[in-house]
């Protein structure tokens, strides 16, 4: 469940996020679309607080923060409520595919290494990709290190995840690979999904309900078939008139 | 008066049994110059309020001044002011001017080993509800050591370079050893020439061991 109640987040003098609300429900999956530059990627980093904003209310699963009054320890508290895919996977370079996995059961959990490695194993079984399990992130392709990002991110346990354009900076044969592990996890795992992207045919087919995000607002929110087949906002419209085009070049 | 060979060469054991004050003085300085300027860089790194201002003024000023002058300053100028350093002896002042310049420097590039580390690497380390204490531990560092690890070697080696200034506070080393030889017989040639020889291959063979070491366990990311 996500909460995000009159969020603000300045970067000096510019204004990106002017006031967000948002609820997502548990088990809910929304796609965020919107032009380039409007705050997408910034009010997901909000929500793990990656960025600070300067006011506004964050809930993820039950615990709240309030942008204007917090300690350090909630903001911890408050990350391990979700986990946060990135477009460039983000893998520790120096560790291997399993250990990357296993570092946050070990380190932020305190579950023992026999437990944590045995749930790794059973993940990187499931996604297909046992035989890496030794591999450096570098040695492997950037659909796989996205597949391992995703991994690590189910090994956290968080019913939340946040994906931020996860299949952006993939060569497009290998986007498909990751957005069926994504879909997968939609349908097989009751977990709640926040996704950022410009896959307008993934967006359409995955989610429950699509918000879009325009100049640092939430311009319109709908099921998929209202936002794409009946938009009612002029800038939803022109937004979409421009992938419709883009979709028949 | 030319050259003496056999001069030289009977009078480099001499000189190489100070070798043993001289690596003794660049190791202690190395061993509290690693602490003291891991400790700054992470005032640094960390923008740690009123500490990141006077680290600062230390670095700009032990930078902005030279190594020798910095020495004398604390073995003749200090005892004057300040009684308590009256009893510190030469070898010491030299542990002291020697690791307070060498931080000055080596806290730069600790600084730049740590910003090599990706930024989203960092934010993944967060993001996966890690404090800031186990990202530095568990993601920056371990990193940053083998980035870290040439640059610290080579500046180990300058410092015993530099080292040799401490025979102006009397300390009785490589260097101090081949003046006063070469003082009281006149042959300054034969045994400047020794000391020459001697640092070179103290430092070949150090930065030898170092490439090994660099090839065997650094370089495997
Ligand atoms: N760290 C930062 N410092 C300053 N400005 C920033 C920073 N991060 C983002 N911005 C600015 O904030 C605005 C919103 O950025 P954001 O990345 O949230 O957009 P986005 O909707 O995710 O765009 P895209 O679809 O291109 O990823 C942009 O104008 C961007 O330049
Ligand atoms: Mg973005």
């Amino acid at each position: 469940m996500i909460h995000i109640e009159n969020l603000h987040k300045k970067f000096g003098e510019l204004e990106v996020l002017k006031g967000v609300d948002l609820d997502v429900q548990n088990g809910e999956v929304v796609s965020i679309v919107g032009p380039s530059g409007t705050g997408k990627s910034t009010l997901l980093r909000c929500i793990n607080y990656l960025e600070r904003p300067e006011k506004g209310i964050i809930d993820v699963d039950g615990f709240r923060i309030d942008a204007e009054h917090h300690s350090r320890k909630d903001v911890y508290t408050l990350r391990k409520q979700s986990s946060m895919i990135f477009q460039n996977f983000n893998l520790i370079s120096n560790k291997t595919v399993l250990e990357n996995i296993m570092l946050s059961p070990v380190v932020v959990q305190k579950k023992s290494k026999e437990e944590a490695r045995a749930a790794a194993e059973e993940i990187l079984h499931k996604i297909g990709l046992s035989d890496k399990i030794n591999a450096k992130p570098s040695t492997l392709s950037g659909g796989q290190q996205q597949r391992v990002a995703i991994a690590r991110a189910i090994a956290i346990g968080a019913n939340v995840m946040l994906f931020d354009e996860p299949t952006s900076a993939l060569d497009p044969s290998l986007v498909g690979e990751v957005l069926n592990l994504i879909r997968d996890l939609a349908q097989t795992h009751q977990r709640t999904m926040l996704i950022v992207t410009h896959e307008m045919q993934f967006a359409h087919t995955i989610s429950d309900r699509i918000v879009y995000m325009d100049a640092g607002v939430i311009v319109e929110q709908g099921s998929p078939d209202e936002f794409f087949n009946h938009p009612k906002e002029e800038k939803t419209k022109q937004f979409l008139k421009f992938y419709h085009l883009k979709d028949k070049e | 008066m030319g050259f003496d060979f056999s001069y030289a060469v009977k009078h480099f054991l001499n000189v190489v049994q100070y070798a043993g004050t001289t690596m003794r003085m660049a190791l202690l300085t190395m061993a509290i110059t690693l602490v003291l300027a891991f400790a700054i860089t992470l005032v640094r790194y960390y923008h740690v309020k009123v500490a990141e201002t006077i680290v600062n003024i230390y670095i700009d000023v032990f930078r902005g001044t030279p190594l020798l002058v910095q020495l004398f300053f604390i073995y003749f100028g200090l005892p004057q002011i300040i009684p308590g350093f009256r009893e510190m002896t030469g070898f010491q002042a030299a542990i002291i001017g020697l690791t307070l310049n060498t931080a000055a420097y080596m806290t730069e590039d600790m600084r730049s080993a740590l910003e090599s580390v990706p930024i989203g690497q960092i934010e993944s380390g967060l993001s996966i509800g890690m404090t800031d204490l186990q990202v530095m531990r568990h993601v920056i560092l371990p990193q940053a050591v083998k980035v870290a690890f040439p640059v610290l070697g080579n500046e180990f080696i300058a410092l015993i370079k530099n080292s040799s200034l401490a025979f102006s506070l009397g300390v009785r080393e490589i260097m101090a050893e081949s003046a006063l030889l070469g003082t009281s017989s006149g042959r300054f040639f034969e045994m400047y020439l020794d000391a020459f020889i001697l640092y070179f291959i103290i430092c070949k063979i150090l930065s030898m061991i170092l490439k090994y070491v660099e090839k065997r366990h650094v370089k495997q990311v």
